[in-house]
């Protein structure tokens, strides 16, 4: 938890300090793609708001995966680029709460991806590959089988880990 | 061909994320309590019953209110002797270790009190020095199993060793946690069961005392025992009911009996031989219940053993004892025991606490008054007193004149 925090605090260090620089401006990256694992894919939407400050964006995203439970992954995101001005590579680490009917658990997520620079529409096309890791918990009473009632209510606690590879392609502005 | 830098480093990056598919897994573990009993002979717990000084409550069970005493069971320990000369300032006198016991009845100076599937008969003329006069052997034959343990008829489970465990569940092929784990349980095994009242006992009791006769149930049968000499019960006879029994509640000359199927009357006019004369069926559920003499009030929940998905006051005529019928049915959160007095209704409703309702119109009940508490089990109506388990301790109100409730006192649990 410790990590967690110490790398939410450094990512907002980041951000803060991007923002007081002229050059900072605003960044949205909306993504839709699929997330493979050992279960059936499923797809997945995200979308991340923050502040571009030269090769660096950082930024709160919030995603919708339906990998397996569905949830909700509420994160900070930070970016850097490497490229010329149509093409960029990119690199990224996504690190954050992950919320669902069940009880909080962990969701992270590192990936690469490619820019291409739309220069007209002032955006961008992203597409990216990753490796994702959410965490669920759940809490359940179960009555146990017993052959003279009252039999007993047990509660057990599931702890869902699923590491994936995430696809996506996006846009950005 | 050279490769530029930044597609150098794209495809260092493209290794790495290869390398983490050999990490792709989808791994769910399942943690959970494994309870081992600690026995002790029962020899030599029987021959050690006594009073200790007052113990602080750590868990809440059935009630049994006598005179200017509350008897208060702790689920699988024993019982608390609450002086409540003064229901403002009740005072923990004693308590009585009585590993396994659930349910309790007082009538005179004998407190009646079960130690698994037996039934003793205790002097408490004097609280501090109780004193075992009967014990009846096998009244309760259902209790012989607890939380899945065989419990030899020599021996007693005083106590329980938890341990946690973690086991893979990613290839539980039933999705079902708890399957085929009969050892699994983070709860005491006497834990949640029913509380209890010639005195008086609650709507959840398995007891119930009138005049020479004490009446049990348990999970299949109505014993009869008789107590005109109140150190040396008797058992008269036991009728078999059916499976699911849960509860009794006497009402003039008759029992209400609440099973997980239905509600059952007997009559005891003829008190040493209960005879079976009319019943109102339900959905499967817990259902406790308390009557007057129009109607009976049955709530049913969903929950520990109680399968179904009813959560619910049903209120039912019994003008006809041979065949009541359903007046209306009320929603409830997750309703317990139940007390009546006047045109209200004081209900247990679980997590949701204690319900005022007034069933002055049976067609249209409304909430009177609602008193949060966590938990709220069962309660006792006497006169114009209230004494209600709650999962936080044991609670004592005044009842006014429009049925509402001003709390008096409070024993908490530790």
């Amino acid at each position: 938890m410790m990590k967690m925090i110490s790398f939410i605090i450094g990512l907002l260090l980041v951000g803060f300090s991007a923002f007081s620089q002229k050059n900072a401006v605003f960044r949205s990256c909306n993504y839709a793609g699929i997330v493979a694992g050992e279960s059936s894919p499923a797809f997945e939407f995200h979308t991340v708001n923050g502040i571009a400050f030269k090769q660096w964006t950082a930024g709160v995203g919030l995603g919708w995966d339906r990998y397996r439970i569905e949830s909700f992954p509420l994160y900070l995101s930070l970016k850097r680029e490497w490229g010329g001005r149509r093409h960029a590579f990119m690199a990224g680490i996504d690190g954050g709460g992950n919320f669902s009917a069940f009880r909080p658990g962990v969701y992270g997520r590192t990936g690469i991806g490619w820019k291409v620079k739309l220069q007209k529409l002032r955006s961008a096309f992203l597409m990216d590959v990753g490796y994702s890791y959410k965490q669920l918990i759940e809490k359940r009473w179960v009555t146990m089988p017993c052959l003279v009632p009252p039999c007993m209510e047990a509660g057990e606690r599931y702890n869902y880990q699923f590491t994936s590879l995430s696809f996506r392609m996006g846009w950005m502005f | 061909m050279k490769l530029h830098l930044n597609h150098r480093k794209a495809l260092y990056a493209l290794f790495f994320l290869v390398w983490l598919t050999g990490c792709i897994r989808d791994k769910v573990t399942r943690q959970y309590t494994i309870q081992s009993p600690v026995y002790a002979s029962k020899a030599s717990v029987l021959a050690n019953i006594k009073a200790s000084t007052p113990r602080t409550i750590s868990e809440t069970g059935k009630i049994y209110w006598y005179g200017k005493w509350i008897f208060l069971n702790e689920p699988g320990r024993g019982i608390h002797i609450i002086d409540n000369t003064n229901p403002a300032s009740p005072n923990l006198k004693a308590f009585i270790e009585l590993p396994g016991s659930q349910d309790l009845a007082v009538k005179g100076n004998t407190l009646y009190a079960d130690l698994f599937n037996d039934m003793l008969a205790i002097d408490i003329s004097n609280p501090m020095q109780p004193q075992l006069k009967k014990r009846l052997v096998n009244v309760f034959p259902d209790r012989q199993y607890v939380a899945g343990y065989y419990v030899d008829t020599s021996m007693v489970i005083v106590d329980w060793i938890s341990r946690d465990t973690i086991v893979d569940a990613s290839t539980d092929i039933w999705g079902m946690p708890g399957f085929g784990c009969i050892n699994c349980f983070t709860a005491n095994a006497e834990s949640g069961g029913s509380k209890s009242s010639t005195g008086q006992g609650g709507s959840m009791a398995r007891f119930a005392i009138v005049n020479e006769y004490l009446y049990t149930v348990s999970e299949w049968e109505l014993s009869t025992i008789s107590i005109s000499t109140e150190y040396d019960p008797v058992i008269i006879n036991s009728k078999q009911m059916g499976w699911g029994i849960e509860t009794i509640y006497p009402f003039r000359d008759k029992l209400f009996i609440g099973s997980s199927t239905g509600m059952f009357i007997t009559d005891i006019s003829n008190q040493a031989d209960p005879v079976f004369i009319g019943g109102f069926s339900h959905a499967r559920a817990c259902d406790p219940v308390v009557a007057d003499d129009k109607y009976a009030y049955v709530t049913l929940r969903t929950g520990n053993a109680c399968t179904g998905n009813q959560n619910q006051l049903d209120i039912v005529d019994v003008t006809s004892l041979t065949a009541p019928s359903l007046v209306k049915t009320y929603p409830m959160t997750n309703p317990h025991g139940l007390g009546i007095k006047g045109d209200y209704i004081y209900l247990c409703d679980g997590r949701d606490g204690l319900k005022v309702l007034n069933a002055a119109n049976k067609l249209d009940i409304t909430l009177n008054q609602k008193i949060n508490v966590p938990d709220a089990f069962d309660v006792i109506v006497n006169q114009d007193l209230l004494l209600l388990v709650a999962g936080d301790g044991l609670y004592q109100f005044r009842i006014a004149a429009d049925g509402k409730l001003s709390q008096l006192s409070t024993i908490k649990t530790n």
